[in-house]
């Protein structure tokens, strides 16, 4: 599923008329997303920022999403990480660590349902990380959670740029089929 | 440097994953662009990295809602600028004349839905029209427009004689006037730029009353090519904008001509496409309702050329609230 669906599109093109109830929708249906990934990466203050980075982003140069050639969730999620490891290597690494570490904890509000799916989100993309073969899972978390370069990760396993790169892909690849055969069994996914 | 289709594969796994570095992303981004298909899989790549992030989402705190909200009440996207109104009324008349410089003899004589009369007879409507509107402007004196003052009722007689006459004639005549009209505007005859103009019954500013003139005049030339089987033509969107906005922001006036009991709180229309926008009417704390629909077709339906179901507007809130706009949407369609 590479096009947008017709929320996205909707989403999209009252973004572009200046209507700013469409950036609420869009927040509250996306907003925990992008700062998940930003806590993640750099810990919950500076991903408040982060977050309202990707969202004013967003609303000041809506056209920068295309629904033609992707998801809302898609957009911002690389738009998240991609700000928030700006911030990071913008920063000594060791710096956000220990700020991430200090803050391990974010403080969240309760929403029983949203938190649900995100629970039923989390450990379905966990069952399907933890399936892959450990250096594939490894390689693939030290890109995406820890923000490194395919070259940093092959620098931190000691392992050959060429097989790095093939950890990546074989990994993403696995990754794509399992989610994709959760949602040919009929569990409900985001895929 | 081509890639081989193995590294290209690779790339694009770390490409998705936002894992490279930039030299590396300007190579696999050139081959994406020239690839459609590779850059449908990297999208469907990227699609499952998003998913990784859900696996970390994390409800933000509560106060990050309002101060984005607030921070985006403060700012916002670029919005097209509308034409200017004399600008506007210009562009109108000669997209109307290009028309009519087209049409062969039959072409005239073909019948205008919904009108009783042909292409030629709708010509001299809106010669009469302009006649009318010069008065209107102090442009020309009193008394060549005796008679009911109705806009469709206006110079029948005169339609009827110049239908049996020569259609370059009406055509010339028409334009000729027309084209008088914004140069003596232009020149700053007429009323000032403050005064109002009494047009039918509603005091319009001048500017206003050019805009509603060149949304008369772009409806009939769409009129005129349906009637000799041509495509209608969507106007420019800072066109679209300058009309949009002053058919929107003039709801809440003409609201009490057709739901004279209502009690209007506030509602946002939020025109989409090219020259649309997000217009708040009434009370911004007091919003009944959200209406959205295209903007070449609310134009269209506000026109009466299109229905509300093939408007199919998203409406949320007080639907009641939205018939009333929907029906003052109309009232200024003549």
């Amino acid at each position: 599923m590479t096009q947008a669906c017709a929320w996205d599109r909707a989403i999209a093109s009252r973004l572009l008329a200046g209507d700013d109830t469409a950036l609420a929708a869009a927040y509250d249906q996306y907003g925990s997303l992008v700062h998940g990934i930003a806590t993640h990466l750099i810990g919950p203050e500076r991903a408040n920022d982060v977050t309202q980075e990707v969202f004013i982003s967003l609303w000041e140069r809506p056209e920068r999403f295309d629904p033609d050639r992707g998801a809302l969730r898609t957009f911002l999620a690389v738009l998240a990480r991609r700000r928030a490891i700006d911030e990071l290597r913008s920063s000594s690494r060791r710096e956000a660590r220990e700020h991430r570490s200090r803050n391990q904890v974010p403080e969240t509000v309760p929403n029983v349902e949203e938190a649900a799916l995100a629970v039923i989100a989390a450990e379905r993309i966990r069952v399907a990380l933890e399936r892959l073969p450990a250096e594939q899972c490894q390689a693939i978390e030290l890109a995406y959670f820890e923000g490194l370069t395919f070259k940093e990760v092959a620098r931190a396993t000691g392992s050959p740029e060429g097989t790095t790169k093939s950890r990546l892909r074989l990994g993403l690849g696995r990754l794509a089929r399992d989610l994709a055969d959760q949602a040919d069994r009929g569990e409900p996914t985001w895929i | 440097m081509d890639l081989t289709p193995e590294e290209r594969d690779e790339l694009l796994a770390a490409w998705a994953l936002d894992a490279l570095d930039r030299e590396d992303t300007r190579r696999i981004e050139r081959v994406l662009a020239a690839d459609p298909e590779l850059a449908a899989q990297g999208q469907e790549l990227r699609n499952v990295v998003a998913l990784l992030g859900e696996s970390v989402a994390v409800t933000p705190p509560p106060e990050l809602r309002s101060d984005l909200l607030d921070r985006a009440a403060s700012t916002g996207p670029a919005t097209i600028e509308p034409t200017d109104p004399l600008s506007l009324l210009e562009t109108q008349i000669e997209a109307l004349h290009e028309v009519l410089v087209q049409l062969d003899d039959e072409g005239w004589t073909r019948p205008v839905d919904p009108y009783p009369w042909s292409v030629h007879g709708l010509v001299a409507h809106l010669l009469v029209i302009e006649r009318y509107t010069r008065v209107q402007l102090g442009l020309d004196p009193p008394g060549r427009t005796e008679g009911p003052t109705g806009h469709l009722e206006l110079g029948v007689d005169e339609i009827e004689a110049r239908q049996a006459g020569s259609p370059i004639d009406t055509r010339t005549a028409w334009r000729d006037a027309a084209t008088a009209t914004v140069a003596a505007l232009r020149a700053g005859h007429g009323p000032s730029p403050d005064g109002t103009v009494d047009f039918h019954g509603f005091a319009l500013t001048v500017g206003n009353l050019a805009i509603v003139r060149a949304f008369e005049i772009w409806t009939h030339a769409d009129d005129i090519r349906r009637a000799v089987e041509r495509q209608v033509v969507d106007p420019a969107p800072a066109d679209l904008r300058a009309m949009s906005r002053l058919s929107v922001r003039s709801l809440p006036v003409v609201l009490p001509l057709v739901a004279p009991e209502a009690d209007f709180g506030g509602a946002r229309v939020v025109l989409t496409g090219a020259g649309g926008g997000t217009f708040d009417l009434g009370e911004a704390t007091n919003r009944d309702v959200l209406v959205v629909a295209d903007v070449i077709d609310y134009c269209r339906f506000a026109a009466r050329r299109m229905s509300r179901e093939q408007l199919a507007p998203v409406i949320e809130g007080d639907r009641e609230t939205a018939d009333h706009l929907f029906a003052a949407a109309r009232v200024l369609a003549i």
